[in-house]
């Protein structure tokens, strides 16, 4: 199911947070953009937290909500950054409590769609133990197990990796890469690694305006020719990085190669990856 | 019905020995009115222990509930559970504590006659109690902190009940004598009235 976010804009306080934002969200979505960006700010409205002054949002075609009228819908669930609730209470008890909020639905039985979500999330094996035992990353997941009892079409994460150890991190994005195909997602992050995996259509924010929406190769693209790699000695290191715009140094046995983000040709031109579209692209829009 | 009972159980292990207090406090009431409000020279021992004791506790369950709403990130995960039971929460807690409330006020019938009842005073044990069972959601949804909350509600009763309304100089929640048509218990009775109000307004907005 597409979300489409037309003509948004919000303030708080006199400070406008976003800027006549228009987005076309499908498939696994990622949401980049440094800190203070307002990601945070536009989940919250996609999820209807929180309101804005003008514009509109439509999940397929239908409007959900506009600066007067915010839709509740079970269609959208959101994952926010640090997920804890009822530290005391075991998983189980938990999702049966959220399953029981959720409503009767006809044949719904409590039981068996708490064991297949925590199947999905891979958490069985801890069902029954209390919140607070849980890892940060596990939280999470029981984060998402409790989404899916609603059944959500969109589900929304805000920097659903960040904080969490490399295996939970890896386990953590397999899980959403699974996610993907049976529901729109999106997901906010300044990983750029973790959207690079995961995502097949980016939006990258700034300052609450939309400064690139496209597929990730388009974003590669924008570091075609601005992206070059060298090889260094150690005492030539120091020079460059005081100089050039350095996005990488890796030791590769007896040598040092530098990544280099330059508008002239410098060393040999390198492969593109995500991170370097993204800075080329910063770097394009420069204070914009 | 099963769902009632499923909110029920959910809250008992939710606040474990913490959910019995309000029961053991209205238990507390009941002794103190049977041991001091026959032997008081005052008629309003009593009722000072029903309005100033057991009606403040009776609204504790659903601030202590309603503080998980708070924890770090459980809002906006929550919020939407919330707003589907929250008429449902203050409903049925009111229903329960209702029953301890007659209790006591059975009791205080039995001390002082049930003509110690007139219709002033049976308005008002209305009005804070329902009062009582609003505010704290209200102040927990604003201040986001069951410290802050408990302090407030425990701080300002304790001062009115103790004081019995002398030491702060203005409009009281409670009456600690026979009362009288004037301006002071009007007062008393507007004061309830806009808390109440308030508090409406507060928790429409929070979980609209």
């Amino acid at each position: 199911m597409e979300v489409t976010i037309q003509g948004l804009s919000k303030v708080i306080k006199k400070h406008q947070i976003l800027f006549n934002l228009n987005l076309s969200i499908s498939g696994i979505y990622g949401l980049i953009g440094p800190n203070g960006a307002g990601k945070t700010t536009l989940m919250k409205i996609l999820a209807g937290l929180t309101n804005f002054n003008v514009g509109s949002v439509y999940l397929g075609d239908k409007l959900i909500s506009t600066s007067s009228y915010v839709k509740r819908t079970s269609q959208i669930g959101y994952l926010p950054q640090d997920f804890m609730i009822y530290p005391g209470l075991k998983m189980y008890e938990v999702l049966e409590h959220i399953a029981m909020l959720q409503g009767n639905r006809s044949g719904f039985s409590y039981k068996e769609e708490i064991f297949k979500v925590v199947e999905q999330v891979n958490l069985s094996d801890h069902l029954y133990k209390e919140m607070r035992e849980l890892s940060g990353g596990m939280r999470r997941r029981v984060g998402i197990a409790q989404l899916l009892l609603r059944k959500p079409a969109i589900l929304l994460f805000d920097e659903p990796t960040a904080g969490l150890d490399i295996e939970e991190r890896i386990r953590f994005r397999n899980l959403l890469k699974r996610l993907g195909k049976y529901h729109t997602v999106i997901i906010s992050s300044h990983l750029v690694e973790d959207i690079e995996f995961l995502c097949t259509k980016i939006g990258i924010i700034r300052n609450g305006k939309v400064l690139f929406e496209g597929k990730p190769d388009e974003l590669k693209k924008k570091a075609l020719h601005s992206i070059y790699e060298m090889d260094v000695s150690l005492q030539e290191l120091d020079d460059i990085i005081a100089t050039k715009e350095v996005i990488q140094i890796q030791e590769e046995s007896s040598k040092i190669v530098v990544r280099i983000l330059s508008d002239k040709p410098i060393g040999k031109p390198a492969n593109p990856r995500l991170i370097d579209g993204y800075l080329a692209l910063l770097k394009e829009v420069g204070n914009e | 019905m099963s769902k009632l009972i499923h909110l029920f159980l959910f809250d008992i292990k939710l606040l474990r020995y913490l959910y019995s207090l309000p029961f053991v406090v209205h238990i507390l009431c009941m002794i103190l009115i049977i041991n001091f409000g026959s032997s008081s020279d005052s008629p309003f021992t009593s009722y000072t222990i029903v309005q100033g004791i057991a009606v403040p506790i009776a609204g504790w369950h659903l601030v202590f509930l309603y503080a998980s709403l708070y924890d770090n990130g459980a809002k906006e995960a929550l919020i939407n559970y919330y707003r589907k039971v929250i008429i449902i929460d203050i409903v049925r807690y009111m229903l329960l504590h209702a029953i301890f409330i007659l209790l006591l006020i059975f009791l205080t019938i039995k001390i002082n006659g049930v003509e110690f009842f007139n219709s002033v005073l049976s308005i008002h044990l209305l009005i804070l109690f329902v009062f009582y069972q609003i505010v704290g959601i209200a102040i927990l949804s604003a201040t986001r902190s069951l410290e802050i909350s408990l302090g407030i509600i425990a701080t300002y009763t304790f001062m009115e009940v103790v004081t019995q309304g002398t030491f702060m100089p203005w409009p009281h929640l409670f009456i600690f004598e026979e009362p009288v048509i004037n301006i002071w218990l009007i007062l008393t009775f507007i004061s309830l009235g806009v808390g109440i109000l308030v508090s409406i307004y507060q928790i429409w907005r929070e979980f609209k």
